[in-house]
């Protein structure tokens, strides 16, 4: 009974477009836009969490810039695809018995972890974006152990279904001179034509049949152009908030490239932090302190040393970034000053929060291109900002960049 | 092609293992029921709503498409589809919108409006492309008729 009920679900699914060759054209794209997610991701994450003796690339300035943005324009571009590749395998549910044995029950099991984990994956990182967290969990560890998840539950369903995705990998092999898709044999994957059943459900089932189906080819065109232009339209409104040229069609994403004081997005302001009072106090010192020596330097004292010019970005790990001019004291000079070069440094804040304190990697603090700045775009910077002095250095995370800076010390 | 399905096999097994292993030493374990919660629901609300609301159009359309012009069925398919996706990635900032930002720099657009300007320009281009097959193909059996 629930075997033929099945058959008939399995029916009215047909489509000339649900074939193993479409499965292999949209799942090898989602496998590399799975791929690209995780390495980006990682390298993000081991930028804010290094492993001991790790050392990071300060060039080209705008790397971060680069993997960031594409970690979440790949994201964004997934989310169609992914519906995409779900859509055509989706007969396969209602395989019966639904599963044969052992190995198959756990083929079952990897394909549902897979499916769930990319979901939450990609919905969470989404909405992250837009800075809404409507879920009982911690966002970046959560999102980080199912990127894990994400690719191991990948290379087990690759390697179940391998024979099937070589079998369908070369155009040439899957269609025939006309360009239709040629039939699927026995032992050549899954998504066969339903096989003739017998009394009320074969009755039903020639019903089912009888509906009308598009011509082959325009039903496989459609998934393919639908999916290709729903993911460009889908990079194209929102990709503009870190990609210059795309930026007059951005209407969709979080930020805007220019928007926000001094011609720059703000991720947490002075008011938000509850700095305001502390930023604007004449009494504020900057304090480097060396392992011999420590020195407290007034904002008059910063400016009265060399002053170093930089174009960098903020590029944030939400995906947006935007390229500035940044005009401060080089770090390798305050370190000169306490003689302290070659050191890796705990950059302090007196904003209290998550990010309060960061360390400055010795790679970045030798950089002549990081800087505590003080001007921004030519101004003086904004207190949300950073007023009266920020961290801004190469090809590292803007949560990194630390505003409103009490102290650098010596690790 | 066995050696190379082992290894995979493995190595996913491995990469699973680090995914656990990330879960325990990041996550509290009383927030884990909530993500599987989420991921529990994400499968049904695809596999159980989505899909079969999918079906159901699907098969609706179809009809249509076979009484006029299936090519002209796959724009609009199509135009569903792109419509389809710019609503998914829309809803966060819409949502997040009506709940308030946290600062003017974040959720600088008029997220619901723009979407149903993006809906707008979707239909007038896939009801032009229609009409453009439409009188194509009349012209063509038109043609053949003469």
């Amino acid at each position: 009974m629930i075997g033929s009920t099945l058959s008939l679900v399995r029916t009215a699914l047909a489509s000339p477009a649900r074939h193993p060759r479409t499965a292999v054209v949209l799942g090898r794209l989602l496998g590399l836009g799975f791929l690209i997610c995780f390495g980006t991701g990682l390298f993000s994450h081991l930028l804010q969490d290094p492993l001991p003796g790790m050392a990071f690339l300060t060039r080209p300035v705008w790397l971060y810039r680069l993997t960031q943005g594409a970690h979440v324009i790949v994201g964004t571009a997934l989310i169609p695809l992914l519906l995409a590749k779900l859509w055509t395998v989706y007969p396969l549910l209602f395989a019966w018995p639904p599963v044969r044995s052992v190995a198959g029950l756990l083929e079952r099991a990897m394909i549902a972890l897979l499916v769930a984990a990319a979901f939450v994956e990609l919905a969470t990182g989404l909405a992250n974006t837009f800075q809404w967290y409507p879920w009982p969990f911690r966002f970046r560890e959560t999102h980080f152990a199912l990127a894990w998840a994400i690719v191991g539950a990948l290379a087990i369903h690759i390697g179940v279904k391998l024979p099937v995705i070589v079998r369908w990998w070369r155009r040439s092999g899957s269609t025939d001179a006309d360009g239709a898709l040629l039939p699927v044999a026995d032992g050549e994957g899954d998504l066969r034509p339903e096989p003739r059943a017998k009394g009320v459900t074969g009755a039903i089932q020639r019903r089912l049949e009888r509906a009308p189906v598009p011509p082959a080819a325009v039903s496989r065109r459609t998934v393919l152009i639908g999916t290709g232009l729903a993911s460009a339209a889908v990079v194209a409104t929102t990709a503009g908030e870190t990609l210059p040229a795309l930026a007059p069609l951005n209407v969709l994403a979080p930020r805007a490239l220019r928007y926000g004081p001094q011609g720059l997005p703000v991720n947490r302001t002075a008011a938000e932090a509850r700095v305001q009072r502390t930023a604007l106090d004449p009494a504020w010192r900057l304090v480097v302190r060396g392992p011999e020596r420590s020195v407290a330097l007034s904002l008059d004292d910063l400016r009265a040393m060399p002053q170093t010019d930089a174009g960098l970005p903020i590029a944030c790990v939400e995906g947006w970034s935007t390229q500035a001019a940044w005009r401060g004291v080089a770090v390798r000079d305050l370190a000169d000053l306490v003689g302290a070069r070659d050191r890796e440094w705990l950059v302090r804040s007196f904003a209290a929060g998550a990010y309060s304190s960061t360390v400055l990697q010795r790679e970045f603090a030798e950089d002549p291109l990081t800087l505590i700045a003080l001007e921004l775009n030519g101004e003086v910077l904004h207190v949300d900002h950073g007023y009266p002095a920020r961290l801004i250095s190469p090809a590292r995370p803007g949560v990194l960049q630390t505003k409103w800076l009490r102290s650098l010390e010596v690790r | 092609m066995r050696a190379a399905r082992i290894a995979l096999v493995v190595l996913g097994g491995l990469l699973l293992v680090v995914a656990a292993v990330a879960l325990v030493a990041g996550v509290p374990a009383r927030q884990w029921a909530g993500i599987l919660l989420w991921l529990a629901s994400a499968v049904v609300l695809h596999d159980a709503v989505f899909a079969p609301l999918v079906l159901v159009g699907t098969r609706i359309l179809r009809r249509f498409g076979a009484r006029t012009s299936w090519a002209g069925l796959a724009v609009v398919q199509v135009a569903l589809v792109v419509g389809a996706a710019l609503t998914l990635v829309a809803f966060p900032g819409i949502r997040a919108q009506a709940l308030g930002a946290r600062n003017p720099s974040v959720l600088v657009f008029p997220y619901a409006l723009h979407l149903a300007l993006l809906w707008g320009g979707i239909a007038v281009v896939t009801a032009a492309a229609v009409l453009l097959l439409g009188a194509r193909r009349r012209r063509a059996d038109g043609g053949r008729g003469a």
